[in-house]
Order: C-alpha cells, then sequence, then structure tokens
C-alpha cells in the first residue's frame, strides 16, 4: 500500500487530546453500595464470557477514535501500486517521427499520443516510476525512470515529433535496456503503425505493450523538392 | 418457645453487626431482630447480652437477666452502623460454665465471611446466624447506565454499566452466594434464618423463635 500523502499520518496525533478529553470528561454518578463484591464478580465473568466487554463502556471513545483513523486514511490517500492499472515501473516508448504529424485523427497523431501517455503518467500511483524514451531524430532516453511524474508531463508536453523519418527499433533497443534493468518493468510502445514490419517487431517483444494511434488517410504534401540553378522561363 | 424454655444456667449472647453495610434497611431489620431476641431471652429468664460488632466490639454490659436490663439493649442499638466488618469474634464462652446460645445477625458481606463462620463455630455453645440481606439491593435498584459504585465499608471504587442483564447477573450471584451461606452454617451445625429487610420481618422471626428453625423461610 502506498500513501500519496504520508504527512497526513501525523493527524493521529490528535488520538491524544481526544482521549484525554474523553478522560476528563468522563463523569459517572456514584453511588454508595453495601458492597461491591458482587458487582466485581458479575464484571470479571462477564469479561471472561465475553472479552469485548470492557470495551464496552468506552464506545464512544472507540467511535471517536475510529473516526479519526478513518478521516486520517482519506487524507494519507492510500493506494494499492497494482490498482493503478500500469505496474510499478513502466517506460514510454514514444514513436516522434514525422508520421506523427498526421492529422487523422484530429486534431494530430502526436496530440492523440500526448493525451495518451498523460493519461497513462496520471494512472500512476505516487511511488510508481516511468521513463520517456523517444525514436527521432535519434533514439535517446528524454527522461530517464522517475517518481516525479510531473518532470514527465512536462517534458512530454514540451516535445514535438521530428521532421525526419525514424525507425523504432533503435529506441526499441534503448527501451528494451531499461526495462531489463528492473525486474517487473514494462515498455508501452506508442506509434502510428505507419511502419508495418517495425509494429511486428514490437509485438514480438517480451515485456513491451504495443498501443497504435492514427488511422490510415492519404498523404497530402510536398515529400520531394528538387533545386535547379537558373531562372524561371516565361 | 424453643430458645426460651427455662434453663438452670444458659447465657443468650447476640452478635450484631453493625458495620457501615448494614445501613439502611439492613440495620432496621437487624436490630429489630436483635431487640427481639434478647428481650424473648430476658423474658425467659435467660442472662442476656447484647454485642455490637463494628470496627471491634461493644456490648450493653455484664450479661444479665430481666426485663429492666432492656433499656440498655436499645441504647447499645441506637445510631447508624459504620466502619468495617470485623473478623473478630468476641469470647463468647466467658461468664459462667453454663450453657452458651449465640446468636448472629449479620449482613455477612465481607470476603471473609467463611472465617467469621468458621471462628464462631468453634465457640462452645449453639450457634445460630440471623442472615439480613436486602432483594432490593440484590436486584440493583436504581442503578442504571455508567456508575461509579463505592463500597461503603471499604471504600473500593468499582466502574459498571448497568443494565438489564448486569442487574440480573448480579441478582443470581447474590442469591448464589447467600445459599452457599446457608449451606455452610447448616454444615458447621448453625442454625440459619435469611431475614429480607426489603419485606416485614416479622412472621418470620416469630416462627423462627417459636419453633425449628433451620433452614431459610
Amino acid at each position: 500500500v502506498t500513501l500519496a500523502n504520508p504527512l497526513a499520518l501525523w493527524g493521529l496525533l490528535l488520538a491524544a487530546p481526544i482521549v484525554a478529553l474523553y478522560v476528563l470528561r468522563a463523569t459517572r454518578r456514584r453511588v454508595r453500595v453495601a458492597t461491591t463484591m458482587f458487582w466485581g464478580r458479575v464484571l470479571e465473568q462477564r469479561r471472561r464470557a465475553r472479552p469485548w466487554e470492557r470495551f464496552r463502556q468506552h464506545a464512544s471513545l472507540w467511535w471517536q477514535l475510529l473516526a479519526l483513523l478513518l478521516l486520517v486514511l482519506a487524507l494519507a490517500d492510500p493506494a494499492l501500486p497494482s490498482a493503478r492499472g500500469l505496474g510499478s515501473s513502466v517506460v514510454f516508448l514514444l514513436d516522434t517521427s514525422a508520421s506523427m504529424r498526421a492529422r487523422a485523427p484530429a486534431p494530430s497523431r502526436w496530440e492523440a499520443l500526448q493525451s495518451r501517455v498523460e493519461g497513462h503518467v496520471r494512472a500512476l500511483g505516487p511511488f510508481d516510476e516511468a521513463a520517456i524514451v523517444i525514436s527521432s531524430p535519434a533514439p535517446r532516453v528524454l527522461v530517464p525512470p522517475t517518481q516525479d511524474h510531473e518532470r514527465l508531463i512536462s517534458a512530454l508536453r514540451a516535445l514535438s515529433p521530428s521532421p525526419t523519418e525514424g525507425s523504432l527499433l533503435p529506441a526499441a533497443e534503448t527501451a528494451m535496456a531499461l526495462v531489463a534493468a528492473h525486474a517487473g518493468r514494462v515498455a508501452f510502445v506508442l506509434t502510428d503503425g505507419s511502419d508495418p514490419s517495425t509494429a511486428e517487431a514490437m509485438r514480438a517483444m517480451k515485456g513491451a505493450v504495443l498501443e497504435t494511434l492514427g488511422q490510415d488517410a492519404a498523404n497530402v504534401g510536398i515529400t520531394t523538392l528538387s533545386v535547379r540553378r537558373g531562372g524561371i522561363a516565361d | 418457645v424453643r430458645l426460651f424454655e427455662a434453663r438452670d444456667d444458659r447465657t443468650v449472647r447476640v452478635l450484631v453487626d453493625a458495620s457501615a453495610s448494614m445501613q439502611g434497611p439492613r440495620w432496621d431489620a437487624a436490630r429489630k431482630a436483635a431487640a427481639a431476641v434478647a428481650w424473648a431471652s430476658r423474658c425467659g429468664l435467660d442472662r442476656v447480652q447484647v454485642v455490637r460488632l463494628g470496627d471491634g466490639w461493644m456490648a450493653d454490659g455484664a450479661p444479665s437477666r430481666g426485663r429492666s436490663g432492656f433499656q440498655r439493649v436499645l441504647q447499645l442499638l441506637g445510631g447508624d452502623p459504620g466502619g468495617a466488618t470485623t473478623t473478630e469474634v468476641p469470647p463468647l464462652s466467658a461468664g459462667g460454665a453454663g450453657e452458651i446460645l449465640w446468636v448472629l445477625v449479620s449482613d455477612l458481606l465481607v470476603p471473609d465471611w467463611e472465617i467469621v463462620l468458621h471462628r464462631l463455630m468453634r465457640q462452645r455453645g449453639e450457634g445460630h446466624v440471623l442472615h439480613v440481606i436486602d432483594r432490593r439491593e440484590w436486584d440493583g435498584i436504581g442503578l442504571q447506565g455508567d456508575l461509579r459504585l463505592v463500597d461503603a465499608e471499604t471504600g473500593t471504587e468499582l466502574d459498571i454499566t448497568a443494565d438489564a442483564r448486569t442487574r440480573a447477573a448480579h441478582r443470581a450471584c447474590c442469591e448464589a452466594w447467600a445459599d452457599d451461606v446457608a449451606a455452610r452454617c447448616l454444615r458447621g451445625g448453625l442454625g440459619y434464618l435469611r431475614l429480607d429487610a426489603a419485606q416485614p420481618i416479622d412472621d418470620p422471626l416469630i416462627a423462627w423463635l417459636e419453633g425449628p428453625s433451620q433452614g431459610t423461610p
């Protein structure tokens, strides 16, 4: 179990004044009796038969302490890391080639990728770590494994696709090296799948999860430019 | 009348428990019973002495005959009870070589009640116990909720939460204890009569004075 706000546990110290106030407040009506001999026996018998009896007479105190405990736990925001979905350590391998600029789906594949990765990061537990590896223009580790999720998101937002084409395979080697360095770490590969052979290779990698974005669309743009010396013919 | 058959030389000693636990209706019942026994004995020409037991013991004087000394008995039984129940027993066989009959009037509300009875059993003569109880107290009438009980004799404090179940358990505990006392007396050859201060004691007391009185009413 991890706590998003472990400092909230200091709130448990409030139990001390609660107990103190209870002790100071507790006033019982005093009754003079001929003997307490039999009442003592009755209490002892009941405690032996039902050990929780001794706590029953302080029920209001226990309810107060339970309420405090639940409040503090709520503030501490406990979570099971595995319940957050992704696991305790993740490497995001991002396809930053030029094809990610394509505007299908709208507004663009790249923005869809950013949105997807940001969602994944926010789903991480407070002590889960993640890294970002990019493929273009040259494969490199953009953000090394870190628990600083805001840093990951900032780096992701500042990133834009490269104007050049690139292959995911060299970057995959870098990502898988990070995966191999930590037991249980997995790689999430986010690409538009424009290179079917690369995508197929990714699927075959152990410890890698392939997420494809985008959809097929006709390319519209200048793919080749030829420059010649000389004037323009009239 | 069994207790007051004419005897040549019999001394009747009435021991009255005047400890703090006897306060309230029990004390009224106890001194009424003690006075009745003393009066009937004096009428029967026995030599009678009443001993008030508190932190120690105090007698109305030497054992004496006749009704004229009864005023001293009433004076001795005046006032409120107080102090702890003594487990020391006064010398009951003192005052002559004649027959001894003693009567203890007490609630026996002391953890060492068996020691008290044992010491009395070792005394010479015929012994009887008038066990004064109060069933209203057994029932815990008036006790409800979170309470701090204070023992009248020891000052011991005990926190309880009184409810119907607790009170029922207390009543059962008291009844079992009183039955133990009765059984212990009968095993030891003592007469036993239980007097409930919550009820009029006249009839059971007269019945006991008039005839065989082993056991509880």
